[in-house]
């Protein structure tokens, strides 16, 4: 083999050992009737606009759910945390399928990084899947509340914007918190100054929060920005002048 | 050999003769006796009145087509309730739903795509979704369609 080609394979390899360092584990029990293909599917969503969209190139992984309903799936998982969905689909339909809403509803969604290891301990009150059911640590506590908060129906708008910018600015799991600004809508100017100011204890690297951190860019960092422009600017013009100078006293 | 002798109908009294207050008896004793005829009559004008279901449907056959569409809904104060119905099938492209209330909050979304790497496969999926006292004002239902093979069914109704 080529030296060039193994060389490139073994950087690839470390940087997958970096950045997938290790695989996550999803294990669980699923009691589905015979409309239901016996398997589940793992989807990493690495963008929360994909959250609710089904799509081949989402899937991750599968795995098999044997005669007692149990499944257990391994997948790669970076070492910060990432949004994956578990899923399944029906004999009738294609893996990439979602159903949203109703007893049908057959998705859940879970946060998992390397060595992260997820439970799902099976149905109740009457739905195939349900988000309560998810079992991870604290950040998988954190969605949870999260998403059924964001599907209550019963609170008072007023009141789940204030939720939202608090879990924005209490919660421990970034990724729960920018899900919570990406959840935010009609807020007043104090809530978006509260948000604002959250957002600066986040990792601005964080691929979920790219457009929420140009949102709610401070002012602070644009006047630096602008004022760094023009001291560049003023310390070229010196620097320019005083060349011109030398050369016509030289002159 | 019978005949058909018509039943003899009572005698006309005309209503002068039998008084003001004897009118009214007699008009109150009939709509008693129809009670079932007058229940639906009034169940039937209630229904046209009081329940202004509106509803928005249709069915779009996907041949490789690619459009955006914006459904917007007139929420008045008093709806009771919106029920939103979304079905897709694709066999290649993609296809993006989003409903959005007057403030711009996110009130669902769904989405399928079926390429995966440059190759076409299969997605399919459906969203159903009630909304119990809407916010009133404009509702706003964004759908997205790119080079879709399939077929997308929607069903919004409100009353």
């Amino acid at each position: 083999m080529n030296k060039y080609i193994k060389c490139s394979l073994f950087f690839a390899f470390l940087f997958g050992k970096t950045v997938y360092g290790q695989q996550g584990v999803l294990s669980g029990v699923l009691k589905l009737d015979s409309a239901w293909q016996k398997k589940v599917y793992i989807s990493q969503i690495s963008d929360f606009n994909q959250m609710f969209t089904a799509s081949g190139k989402l899937i991750v992984a599968e795995g098999n759910i044997d005669s007692s309903g149990k499944f257990k799936v391994t997948f790669s998982a970076p070492k910060s945390n990432a949004l994956y969905r578990l899923h399944i689909s029906k004999n009738t339909e294609p893996a990439a399928t979602l159903i949203i809403g109703g007893e049908d509803e057959n998705y859940v969604f879970f946060i998992a990084k390397d060595t992260s290891q997820i439970h799902f301990t099976g149905s109740v009150n009457g739905k195939i899947l349900n988000q309560i059911n998810i079992v991870g640590g604290k950040a998988n506590h954190e969605l949870n509340n999260l998403l059924i908060l964001n599907s209550d129906n019963s609170i008072t708008r007023d009141s789940l914007k204030n939720q939202l910018v608090a879990t924005a600015e209490k919660s421990n799991t970034e990724l729960v918190g920018l899900l919570a600004v990406y959840s935010a809508f009609g807020l007043d100017l104090n809530q978006k100054n509260r948000i604002q100011r959250a957002l600066k204890r986040y990792d601005k690297a964080n691929l979920y929060g790219t457009r929420i951190f140009e949102e709610y860019k401070s002012k602070d960092s644009r006047v630096l920005i602008v004022l760094l422009i023009i001291v560049l600017f003023s310390g070229g013009s010196l620097f320019i002048y005083k060349d011109y100078k030398k050369e016509s006293l030289l002159k | 050999m019978k005949f058909f002798i018509p039943p003899v109908p009572p005698p006309f009294v005309h209503p002068q003769k039998l008084g003001k207050d004897n009118v009214l008896k007699q008009f109150y004793s009939k709509i008693l006796k129809m009670k079932k005829l007058t229940f639906l009559s009034l169940y039937l004008v209630s229904t046209l009145f009081c329940s202004a279901q509106t509803t928005v449907e249709k069915t779009i056959v996907l041949k490789d087509s690619s459009f955006q569409k914006s459904i917007n809904l007139n929420i008045k104060e008093g709806i009771s309730v919106i029920n939103f119905l979304f079905k897709s099938n694709l066999t290649g492209g993609e296809v993006a739903i989003k409903i959005l209330d007057p403030e711009d909050k996110m009130e669902g979304r769904f989405g399928l795509d079926a390429i995966v790497d440059g190759i076409k496969q299969p997605s399919s999926g459906r969203m159903t979704h009630s909304i119990s006292t809407p916010v009133a004002g404009i509702w706003k239902v964004q759908i997205q369609v790119q080079s879709a093979i399939g077929n997308l069914y929607y069903k919004i109704y409100f009353n």
